[in-house]
């Protein structure tokens, strides 16, 4: 019950700065590097439940970052002691970007996108990239 | 374009667990994210008189309100002083329930009302206004307790003081959220009790809050654990309103609403959820109208007796109604539009079908059931998750991208794997035709879901459709296939998995779905005799059949299955009746979207000797859905997010030609027998 305990957001930050370090040019033009929440609307410290297609395309790519890695939290089991996945957030990253390109995306929930994608992560030849 | 770059490949298996998990497309319309839940006891619960859960609640007569008899008190809203706003919407809707009469739902005759029934309906409402002391919803239901009644008379209540209650209120956030066993946090039931309008414009707390929650949850989700069940507070509560229709009562969380009345679509939402009940066992809502939420219209959880009777739900962005691990639970004489999502989407249902053990003991039965609804206008008429032992009859779906989807993916949070036993019988399900894939769509579609179909099971055992009128689904009447289980989620299944799973051979061979699935006695590509389309058939554009007195009116394929793996077994078709009304115009199983599937094509009829064939055109083809919408076009590319052409016109078979050769190219390469090889090898 105790939020300030809880190393989910923590974690996601971490994941973010390290993925976002490794970025080169792509980091600085989203220029965000203290960015502290993900994209999207933020309920109960997370933006998994609601973050759309509209708000990745507005969002830097630290901020994308840190949204991936918010999703791949909350949808690993609940009772799952670790937050891993066979997508890795590269992968994911990409996958968004690619499902937000078309018509009509605008309010495509991310998570719903990322399930689908989590599911195709054991058999892909590059989600482990 | 995917399949095309699998056709030059040396290595197939990549086409597997595409293919797999393409399947998750649809399934995934039924996620959401919720606090670790638990299925409710099913005994009904003695501490309070009558007895709260158990059955499905009965309803309280509204005439009974004003004679005065028990149990419970009745707490009435109203608008105006003295409730005269209230009393005048009344007699305008009487009036016009008498001249023109209304339309429960868009499929069925008007109703009328004579005038002995308008005259004893004002007098009831005359008799409650007198005792009409709240002008909120919520603050009457905050009012209740046990077997109380709260009466909304006529009026649009979007409850002022709740749309001002912050939302991530420091008194709840963080301090009351919970973790899950990795440390993700969701809003406890105490946060929900602490701060009921944070998210919610109406909330019902059922029980007292004890303890907190068990971090991490228990894995085994049969009974709420004792630590966390307080005692009821509002069980046995009937919420209902008093007009001679749903929409005299309004339940409004929508803001900047474009146009005027009750179908009007809100340009943005105050809150999460229009009401949401927790916990509150024999909880009754009848005759009211739930409209704008950013999330989910209505929203249940850890319910047992839950009975929704005239009740609609229109424009919530995500789920018109939401029932979560709750038993004994039924929707009726419903309707709903605008859902991105789904209108009604019972998940996460209590395992009393094939799985169930001794703590259902009057198992099996169903838990859930949909009824006499139109679910129509949305990208899903009905989805759920892991919708065990749900059955929905006697309904219109229609208008929807997809009409029905139920699927097994274990999207965190949703107990109960495999799903099973579903019963989808004597509905009427068609024109599920709606291409929400286009700039700035009249219902912004939140999940990705094929145009043009009218059932999909995603991983579904001993499920029964039987007795439905399906018809004008351009592009499959129904389709059905297995979700293999290395691909239910990136950490298997959530919580217990209970024995009775029905794939000989699971879960040690990775393959727990899709098998033991019967369709019989349907009537496809075929109307009934003097059938005619509602009115909202068209509703956001809809592609439908002519609606003329021709019977026939084609799906693009009637039964599309997958065929995928050997130890599918037991899914047959038998008794069926084709768009000429005989069996043999029947079709099935179905090409593999823009390629042909592997002959024989024959629908196996025998349950006893059904298995999988492992057709490559048919998971390739998943493969490359797998990747979502795009905007590709080509012979072996997805052709989901497209309105399929409609059946039995010369641009049908046209289009089949250059599809054909690409699949003959696949099915005859090597890469076409590893995808069946890997899926299958794979196990949690």
């Amino acid at each position: 019950m105790d939020a300030g305990r809880s190393s989910g957001p923590a974690l996601a930050l971490l994941a973010a700065a390290l993925i976002v370090g490794s970025c080169g040019a792509e980091d600085r033009a989203g220029g965000d590097r203290a960015a502290a929440e993900g994209v999207g609307l933020v309920v109960a410290g997370s933006t998994a439940q609601f973050a759309n297609c509209g708000d990745w395309r507005r969002g830097t790519v630290a901020q994308r970052y840190v949204t991936v890695a918010d999703i791949r939290g909350q949808l690993t089991p609940q009772s799952s002691l670790t937050e891993d996945s066979d997508l890795s957030d590269r992968s994911a990253y990409r996958i968004f970007q690619s499902s937000c390109a078309t018509d009509g995306a605008d309010q495509l929930r991310l998570y719903k996108v990322y399930a689908r994608a989590q599911a195709f992560a054991p058999l892909s030849t590059d989600a482990g990239e | 374009m995917v399949a095309k770059a699998l056709l030059k490949r040396r290595s197939g298996w990549l086409a597997a667990g595409a293919a797999a998990a393409l399947l998750a497309v649809p399934a995934l319309a039924g996620a959401h994210l919720e606090r670790p839940s638990y299925w409710p006891d099913p005994a009904p619960d003695t501490t309070v008189s009558p007895a709260a859960g158990g059955e499905v609640p009965d309803a309280r007569s509204l005439a009974s309100a004003v004679r005065g008899k028990g149990p419970g008190k009745v707490l009435v809203v109203c608008k105006g002083d003295d409730a005269e706003q209230s009393l005048a919407d009344l007699r305008s809707s009487l009036r016009e329930a008498r001249s023109k009469g209304f339309r429960l739902r868009p499929s069925q005759p008007k109703i009328r009302f004579s005038r002995r029934q308008a005259e004893r309906l004002l007098w009831i409402n005359r008799e409650l206004a007198e005792d009409c002391e709240y002008d909120s919803v919520q603050q009457a239901v905050s009012d209740a307790g046990n077997n109380d009644r709260v009466l909304i008379m006529p009026g649009l209540y979007d409850e002022p003081r709740s749309r001002s209650a912050p939302e991530n209120d420091p008194a709840c956030n963080p301090g009351l959220l919970q973790k899950d066993a990795s440390g993700d946090l969701t809003p406890s039931y105490e946060y929900q009790v602490t701060c009921p309008n944070d998210q919610n414009l109406i909330y019902v707390q059922g029980r007292a809050v004890v303890g907190d929650p068990l971090e991490p949850p228990l894995t085994n989700r049969q009974g709420i654990p004792a630590q966390e069940l307080g005692a009821c507070l509002r069980c046995n509560l009937q919420i209902e309103g008093t007009g001679p229709k749903p929409e005299d009562v309004i339940l409004d969380g929508g803001t900047d609403y474009q146009g005027e009345g009750p179908q009007a679509k809100p340009g943005g939402y105050a809150k999460h959820v229009v009401m949401r009940v927790d916990r509150a066992d024999g909880f009754v809502g009848r005759n009211f109208l739930l409209r704008g939420a950013r999330e989910h219209g209505f929203y249940n959880e850890e319910v047992d007796g839950v009975l929704l009777d005239r009740v609609k739900f229109f424009w919530a962005a995500d789920y018109g109604h939401l029932s979560f691990t709750s038993d004994h639970n039924m929707v009726k004489n419903c309707e709903g539009f605008g859902a991105g999502d789904a209108v009604v989407y019972p998940g996460a249902a209590p395992e009393t079908g094939s799985q169930a053990t001794d703590f259902y003991p009057d198992a099996p039965r169903a838990n859930t059931v949909i009824k006499k609804c139109d679910l129509h206008g949305s990208a899903l008429g009905y989805s759920g998750s892991m919708g065990n032992a749900v059955r929905i009859t006697n309904n219109h779906i229609y208008g929807n991208t997809t009409g029905i989807a139920s699927d097994t993916l274990s999207a965190a949070g949703h107990p109960g794997f495999p799903a099973d036993s579903s019963e989808i019988d004597h509905n009427f399900i068609y024109s599920n035709n709606l291409d929400l894939f286009i700039p700035d769509p009249p219902v912004e579609p939140l999940v990705p879901v094929p145009i043009g179909t009218g059932i999909l099971y995603a991983g579904m055992n001993d499920a029964r459709v039987h007795d439905n009128w399906i018809f004008d689904n351009w592009r499959n009447g129904t389709m059905l296939f297995s979700i293999p289980d290395s691909f239910t989620s990136g950490g298997g299944a959530e919580g217990d998995i209970f024995p009775g799973v029905s794939c000989p051979g699971a879960p040690q061979n990775g393959i727990s779905t899709s098998c033991g699935n019967r369709y019989f006695n349907n009537h496809v590509g075929r109307t009934p005799r003097g059938f005619r389309f509602p009115d909202t058939i068209a509703m956001f554009g809809n592609a439908h059949a002519d609606d003329d007195a021709r019977r026939t009116k084609p799906n693009g394929t009637d039964f599309w299955w997958g065929e995928f793996f050997a130890a599918n077994t037991g899914n047959c078709w038998f008794d069926n009746t084709g768009s000429d009304g005989t069996a043999a115009s029947v079709t099935g199983p179905g090409a593999a979207g823009r390629l042909p599937a592997n002959p024989p094509q024959v629908l196996p009829s025998n349950c006893a000797t059904s298995l999988g064939s492992d057709d490559s055109a048919k998971l390739t083809y998943l493969v490359e859905c797998g990747n979502g919408p795009d905007e590709d076009t080509g012979p072996a590319d997805c052709d989901w997010w497209t309105l399929p052409v409609r059946p039995g016109s010369e641009r049908t078979a046209r289009a089949s030609t250059p599809r054909a050769a690409a699949a003959r190219t696949l099915e005859r390469s090597p890469e076409a027998e590893e995808p069946h090889e890997h899926g299958a090898g794979h196990t949690h």
